[in-house]
């Protein structure tokens, strides 16, 4: 159990230190120069200055030198400065996850309750009422959500004037972001949860369980929903992508401060430092949340451990 | 796909295929479903709705929605299309290469593609645009890299399972070279679940074009593109909403479509 814990951190630290150093060459090969790379393109300086930021970043020293270099700065938590808002990336960064995790949670909360909801509403029903549901969460998967936002904007903020257009900090301000982010989410998920419910309802133990005079509510509540949640489980990863591209343009759609609009502005001014970090940051996010899904996952299902010890 | 499959296509299917039909007419003549041009600007009539003489509406400039929306179609297509070949192509040069490259080409592969996993697609994709810089080209180059590992994941696992099939192992023991048991026998065995994803990702990539261009990376204007006909509409909300509901709609319809297609592919494949 330990080691199985242990070799998954262990290839959570591989693929944060291959995501680096992809990241590394793409910053390093592709960009010429490196000064430019630091100051913004098209700065002016004197080549005083030039040299000095030459040997304060090591541009002189060979490539491996710089590479070392730049991941020990990154191992003790320094991911450089941003030239364009001329503080710390760290700074730049913490104050923009707040606002980001908030919808990121506020959606996944919504994406999973009407998950819920719509999967216990429609499994097991006739044909008519599935192939509905299934249109119905292919167009929820399909729709792009920052048109979704426009529409929702145009609508319930403009028309009927029923929640704030802009900005962030107030709850009315996060229902329709979060809700809009959520409905792709949502689709997806209901699919699959549907599917495990069914999964789950067609096995013996669904039977005993009625034999023993429990009622089908009780049932689905009580024994095959839990069943249906592990299938959740497989779609971590891809539900975690799906939120923050989706952030990245519903921050856009309802100009809500973020780490969205912080890396698109440093994707338009070029503030490479900025793009790494927030790069890596997801790429971190996204391993530690699959890690703790999984032993989340080799906790609740006695099954599962058994089969990788 | 042949003559096997009997089974008939669904209406949803019919109406999807149709519904693709109909915009790459929009995208390679466009001029046949609209005789405006979509450039020319009308400053007297400026944020007109939809009426008989416009159809979709005008914009802040007085050009017509519809013609814009219309002959939209060819850069967003080219954009979907041209990133989908793109990361086919990488993906089937990846996938080949980890499934039937041995123990140490499938590790080192699957890794590099469990990293990329770890980054979500628009994320690699603008990393890709930050690299490169924006633009229509450049765009195309950014979600087919992106689109590239899932391409990749799937046409390992394909060749996988055709290589240790009894028609490869006969050509095996026959002699023929490896390079054309590849080209020859399990490329195209492997076609039909890829060319399911590749429909239902050309959906996704068109969704992600008109994304970036939405975030003002893509064409520049005054190119008629879905996603900047959005991000043009958004500024006028308030008053003039059929500037965002008709390039959207088209959006979604494409999507949509794809997708009906797809999995129709998909179901017929397996």
């Amino acid at each position: 159990m330990i080691a199985l814990i242990l070799r998954r951190v262990l290839a959570g630290v591989a693929v944060m230190w291959v995501a680096a150093t992809l990241t590394f060459a793409a910053l390093r090969g592709v960009r010429g120069d490196p000064v430019a790379a630091v100051l913004g393109p098209g700065a002016l300086v004197t080549p005083e200055v030039r040299a000095q930021i030459v040997s304060e970043y090591g541009f002189d020293q060979p490539l491996v030198v710089q590479y070392l270099r730049w991941l020990s700065r990154l191992v003790s938590g320094d991911l450089g400065w941003s030239y364009q808002l001329g503080q710390p990336v760290t700074e730049v960064l913490r104050g923009q996850l707040g606002p980001t995790a908030e919808l990121a949670i506020a959606a996944t909360i919504t994406a999973v309750l009407a998950a819920v909801v719509l999967a216990l509403l429609t499994a097991g029903r006739g044909r008519t009422t599935r192939s509905l549901a299934s249109m119905a969460e292919l167009s929820a998967v399909s729709v792009p959500t920052f048109w979704l936002g426009l529409v929702a904007l145009t609508f319930f903020s403009f028309r009927w004037q029923l929640f704030p257009a802009t900005g962030a900090g107030s709850l009315s301000a996060l229902i329709l972001p979060a809700v809009v982010l959520a409905v792709p989410v949502a689709g997806v998920l209901t699919q699959v949860l549907r599917e495990g419910l069914e999964t789950a309802l067609a096995q013996p133990f669904a039977l005993s369980v009625r034999m023993r005079g429990i009622g089908p509510v009780a049932l689905i509540g009580r024994h095959a929903l839990r069943h249906a949640c592990i299938s959740l489980a497989t779609m971590t990863g891809w539900v975690l992508g799906s939120l923050f591209g989706g952030a990245v343009l519903t921050e856009t759609v309802f100009a809500r401060p973020g780490l969205g609009r912080v890396l698109l502005s440093a994707i338009t001014s070029r503030d490479l430092p900025v793009v790494t970090a927030v790069v890596l940051l997801v790429a971190a996010a996204f391993t530690v949340i699959n890690l703790l899904v999984d032993l989340a996952y080799l906790a609740i299902d006695p099954r599962l451990r058994r089969r990788t010890a | 796909m042949s003559g096997r499959t009997r089974r008939s296509w669904s209406p949803a299917t019919l109406a999807a295929v149709a519904t693709l039909v109909t915009i790459v007419l929009a995208a390679v003549w466009p001029e046949l479903l609209t005789h405006r041009a979509p450039d020319p600007t009308d400053l007297g009539a400026t944020l007109q709705p939809p009426n008989g003489e416009h159809l979709f509406g005008t914009d802040r400039l007085g050009r017509d929605v519809y013609s814009r929306v219309v002959h939209g179609a060819r850069l967003s297509l080219l954009i979907g299309l041209g990133a989908t070949a793109l990361g086919l192509s990488l993906g089937t040069l990846l996938g080949v290469f980890a499934g039937a490259g041995g123990r140490w080409a499938d590790g080192v592969t699957m890794r590099l593609i469990d990293v990329l996993f770890a980054v979500p697609e628009l994320l690699v994709a603008l990393l890709a645009i930050a690299v490169f810089g924006s633009g229509t080209a450049n765009v195309v180059i950014a979600i087919g890299l992106a689109s590239a590992p899932s391409y990749a994941r799937l046409i390992r696992s394909q060749v996988l399972t055709v290589r240790e099939s009894e028609f490869v192992q006969a050509a095996r023991t026959v002699g023929r070279h490896p390079l054309h048991l590849i080209v020859r026998h399990v490329m195209p065995n492997t076609l039909g679940p890829v060319l399911a994803l590749a429909a239902v990702s050309a959906g996704g990539a068109v969704v992600a074009g008109s994304a970036l261009s939405y975030l003002g990376l893509g064409p520049p204007p005054p190119a008629p593109d879905w996603g900047s006909m959005l991000a043009d509409g958004q500024s006028f909300l308030q008053t003039a909403w059929w500037l965002v509901l008709f390039p959207g709609l088209a959006i979604a319809a494409v999507v949509i479509s794809a997708s009906v297609v797809g999995r129709s592919l998909r179901t017929r494949s397996t």
